[in-house]
């Protein structure tokens, strides 16, 4: 009967029956987070539940994976508590069993904790209380949970709610046409699982590129800008449609690949390798078969030229400079002639000078028939050399949704705003320093493409 | 309404593009520039300096003795495992998204992972070789006739190698399923810890975790190894080294000289009834042996023949039976034609002396048997004669046979002796030579070990397991490669 008690007060109260502090603390933890949960705007009786109570606890403090987490780490440990209850007391006589859920109880509690003290300095940020107080949370969460459910100075900034919004329920339902030439996408969802939970990454995008043009991607910070550009390349794959030049990216991938150059946003090249000796391999690489060693050593040759490395074609890449770095990284993907050209962030690191040059660049090779989609967080500099631009903006879901998608002039027009930068700023969150009109515009864009 | 007119989808060509055996030449020349520029050379200094140093601490044991042999084995294998190791732990997490871009560009994942198997096999011969080599001029003794080939130091480097590429291609295991440089370290102790400890070879294992061992790259190594060295084959001295270092230490202790006796009756004494406990002694020897036994058994002051008064001397005479006659004898008296018994007289003497108060007159002093030694006058023998041989060489049986014969002896049982010697003294009473013999005999029975023994088979069988490791780790990297798609950005 002990046994099943004190099972009970460890699971509810997180302390055996024969522990009289920390059953103490077990219960002014579980009123205060009573207290705690309904000024966050959950319901009280939920800090009766375990598992629940972390999971909603995280949920309050912003750290909703983390809380997941925690909620799933005290899970096992419960679990691991009623095996035990069925195993020897004594050590000496406990088997090989015993001995495995007590290493697993403790690795399990660590992790527990390292997820807690991470929901507690959220939950202290939620409060606006400083990162000290993590200490008491960690070492007497009782009477930290106690304090801050019961004193009235002890407020939230934001409580929980069910995010919902017109614009994150709308789809527009349409979708883009597919052409002979050019990228049409069509994408319905892309998503992710994290934390035993599947999000939404991205939801309801669809467009028709022509080819020739240099289109802009535009959008905040976690609005899902390299994962779109990611399913559009069909390097992770969304339930989508993507066609370009009339073929299915996604079931003609093995081959399509070599037709799309993906420019990353780090210059992820070997250091220990020359400049010639990286374009020559990224030939070998990407060149059909049929190309001749004679071939690929003129096409190197050519590509240097265009992006102008001819005189550093022996330098050590870990001896280039940002710029000259930048440009070998695009001349590597370029080194195919791609259909399709993809760069995220090409011009971080550059100054404006060198930014507008490798630019002006991009904007000759999608003179010749290319489609070019580029990230860039400074776009107002070099916005008359692009054609059209794409808005990303999160819903209320925290779901990447196309809030705009069209030639530049009409963007404008669409947001009210002159500048690109200031279109970003109308769609970013609040608390992110934006207007918060993401909303406005996903359902306005979503009513356009519907008809 | 979507409008999409499929009829005027442009069917893809198939182009081919470079097989995988261009890739993996692109990728050994990656691999050996980075060697070159990026100071992955380091890795063979390193290893010539870890070489060195297992070399001085194993040189004057290994092949010597069991127990050289064994931690020979072990400090290779670790040689080999940690040379492996650090060769490739950070080879593809340091590079992973470079990977990513190129995979995504066309490169196969199976290319990549055999160029950077051919390029850590030619790393580990490298280190191989030298480790071997700086083994050699530390001074250990590398036999030279070898088992499976014709020289020894070939034997061990094959081995060393096939320890060093298994660890090597576990490490690209590691570093593949790693994101992070400083993620593959971290995991990287915890491997260490557990191909050391689960190695089976100096670390005595429990009957459960033999299962464990069965999976680490070291258990086989120091099998490998431990066979090529012959280490069945050899003596184990440990033990000899521990009795002789206690030389000095005194042992002993009060036993009854029954309890003496039945362990010459026991089996083991029986078995050695040929061994010879006492050698042909000269007087010399005789002398030094004398004095040493009885200070041994501390008898240097027991009383031989204790001091007698004139009642103890008329007594003895009086009840001792083989004076009978004399006790008889009719002795004739002052009184003419009047004889009296002679034990009559006696004791009309004892009468008087007791009367006079001269009964307690000690007549003779007591003599111990320090003195008994004394009067033998050895000492003075082994001057003049001291290399004269005074006995011929006593077996064990011999001095059984005497012992359980002997009625004075087995009369003796109840009493007891106190026993007090250093093991220096036994080792000089039985011989040292034959102690020695037969601890080092009797221990490295006691440590032969199946696995260890010198056959091909055995030899073999552990190649073709760490082989084994070899290509699963490979594979699992290849497999966790494959994956590396999924990987966030």
């Amino acid at each position: 009967m002990s046994t099943v008690i004190n099972f009970l007060t460890t699971v509810f109260l997180r302390a055996s029956s024969d522990q009289g502090f920390f059953l103490v603390l077990g219960v002014l933890y579980t009123i205060g987070l009573w207290k705690i949960f309904t000024k966050c705007g959950i319901k009280g009786w939920w800090a009766l539940i375990p598992c629940a109570r972390e999971e909603l606890l995280g949920r309050a403090a912003n750290r909703a994976e983390e809380g997941r987490v925690a909620a799933v780490t005290q899970g096992i440990s419960i679990l691991v508590e009623f095996i035990k209850l069925f195993s020897p007391d004594d050590p000496a006589s406990a088997g090989r069993f015993t001995i495995f859920l007590n290493i697993m109880d403790i690795v399990v509690s660590l992790v527990f904790l390292m997820y807690c003290i991470r929901i507690y300095i959220g939950l202290a940020e939620n409060f606006g209380r400083k990162k000290i107080w993590v200490l008491l949370w960690t070492f007497a969460d009782g009477i930290a949970a106690f304090l801050w459910g019961f004193l009235k100075k002890y407020q939230p900034q934001w409580t929980v709610k069910e995010l919902s919004s017109e614009a994150a329920d709308f789809f527009s339902g349409s979708k883009a046409s597919v052409m002979d030439q050019g990228l049409t996408v069509n994408l319905e969802e892309r998503t992710a699982t994290e934390a035993f939970k599947k999000k939404y990454l991205l939801r309801d995008i669809h467009m028709y590129i022509q080819p020739g043009h240099m289109v802009l991607l535009l959008g905040g910070s976690g609005a899902g800008k390299t994962t779109f550009l990611n399913a559009v390349n069909g390097y992770e794959k969304a339930k989508a449609e993507v066609m370009l030049n009339g073929s299915n990216m996604y079931k003609e991938y093995s081959q399509m690949k070599y037709d799309i150059g993906f420019v990353p946003q780090l210059d992820l090249m070997r250091g220990s390798d020359s400049v010639y000796r990286t374009l020559i391999d990224a030939a070998t690489l990407r060149l059909p078969k049929s190309f001749t060693r004679a071939e690929r050593q003129a096409r190197v040759e050519e590509v240097m030229k265009i992006f102008g490395l001819t005189p550093v074609k022996d330098n050590l890449v870990s001896k280039l400079s940002g710029g000259q770095r930048k440009r070998l990284s695009i001349a590597m993907e370029f080194i195919s002639n791609p259909s399709l050209f993809i760069l995220d962030e090409p011009d971080s690191g550059l100054d404006g000078v060198m930014a507008r040059e490798l630019f002006q660049q991009l904007r000759q090779i999608a003179d010749q028939g290319k489609i070019i989609i580029v990230i860039t967080h400074t776009p107002d500099r070099v916005i008359d050399l692009f054609d059209d631009v794409i808005v990303l903006a999160k819903d209320m879901k925290r779901t990447g949704r196309l809030a705009f998608f069209g030639p530049i002039e009409e963007a404008r027009t669409f947001f009210g705003k002159e500048k690109m930068e200031e279109i970003v700023k109308s769609i970013n969150r609040e608390e992110e320093g934006g207007e918060g009109r993401a909303d406005e515009f996903i359902l306005k864009y979503a009513e356009v493409q519907h008809g | 309404m979507a409008e999409t007119n499929m009829n005027k989808k442009a069917k893809v060509r198939r182009i081919r593009h470079r097989g995988r055996e261009n890739q993996v030449i692109i990728y050994i020349g990656k691999h050996l520039r980075f060697f070159f520029n990026e100071h992955d050379w380091k890795v063979l200094p390193m290893a010539a300096v870890i070489a060195a140093l297992v070399g001085m601490v194993i040189r004057k044991r290994f092949f010597i003795n069991m127990e050289g042999s064994l931690i020979g084995a072990f400090a290779l294998t670790c040689v080999g495992i940690w040379n492996g190791c650090f060769n490739s732990i950070q080879s593809v997490c340091r590079e992973r998204p470079i990977v990513k871009r190129e995979h995504r560009s066309g490169m196969h994942i199976s290319a990549y992972v055999t160029a950077h198997m051919i390029y850590q096999f030619l790393l580990c011969a490298a280190q191989t070789g030298l480790s071997m080599y700086m083994m050699k001029i530390m001074g250990v003794q590398f036999p030279k006739e070898g088992f499976m080939t014709s020289w020894m130091i070939v034997d061990i480097g094959i081995t060393l190698l096939l320890i060093t590429y298994a660890s090597d291609m576990m490490s690209l295991f590691i570093s593949s399923i790693s994101h992070t440089t400083t993620g593959a370290m971290t995991v990287m102790p915890f491997i260490l810890i557990f191909q050391l400890v689960f190695s089976g070879g100096i670390i005595p294992l429990p009957a459960w975790s033999q299962t464990l061992s069965d999976f680490t790259i070291s258990n086989y190594g120091i099998r490998a190894i431990a066979a090529q060295s012959g280490y069945n084959e050899m003596p184990m001295v440990t033990a000899w080294n521990t009795l002789e270092g206690m030389r000095n230490s005194e042992i002993g202790g009060t036993v009854t000289v029954g309890q003496l006796l039945d362990l010459t009756a026991s089996d083991a004494a029986q078995k050695r009834r040929d061994t010879v406990i006492v050698p042909s002694y000269t007087v010399q020897e005789a002398a030094n042996f004398t004095g040493t036994v009885a200070d041994a058994l501390q008898l240097k002051d027991k009383v031989v023949i204790p001091a007698m008064t004139v009642e103890d001397v008329l007594n003895q005479i009086l009840t001792n039976d083989a004076l009978q006659e004399l006790q008889d004898k009719d002795l004739p008296t002052e009184a003419e034609g009047e004889n009296m018994k002679a034990s009559d007289m006696i004791r009309l003497l004892l009468n008087v002396c007791r009367e006079n108060g001269l009964s307690d007159q000690s007549l003779t002093s007591e003599i111990t048997v320090d003195d008994a030694i004394r009067s033998l006058r050895l000492d003075e023998l082994a001057q003049s004669d001291g290399d004269v041989p005074l006995n011929k060489p006593i077996t064990l049986g011999e001095a059984i046979d005497f012992l359980s014969g002997n009625e004075w002896v087995q009369s003796k049982r109840e009493e007891t002796v106190t026993v007090k010697l250093t093991i220096g003294d036994v080792f000089d009473l039985v011989g040292e030579e034959n102690i020695k013999a037969a601890v080092e005999e009797k221990t490295a029975q006691a440590a032969w070990k199946a696995e260890y023994e010198r056959t091909p088979e055995n030899i073999i069988i552990n190649w073709i397991m760490l082989g084994l490791f070899i290509m699963a780790f490979a594979l699992l990297a290849t497999l966790a490669l494959e994956l590396i798609d999924k990987d966030k950005r």
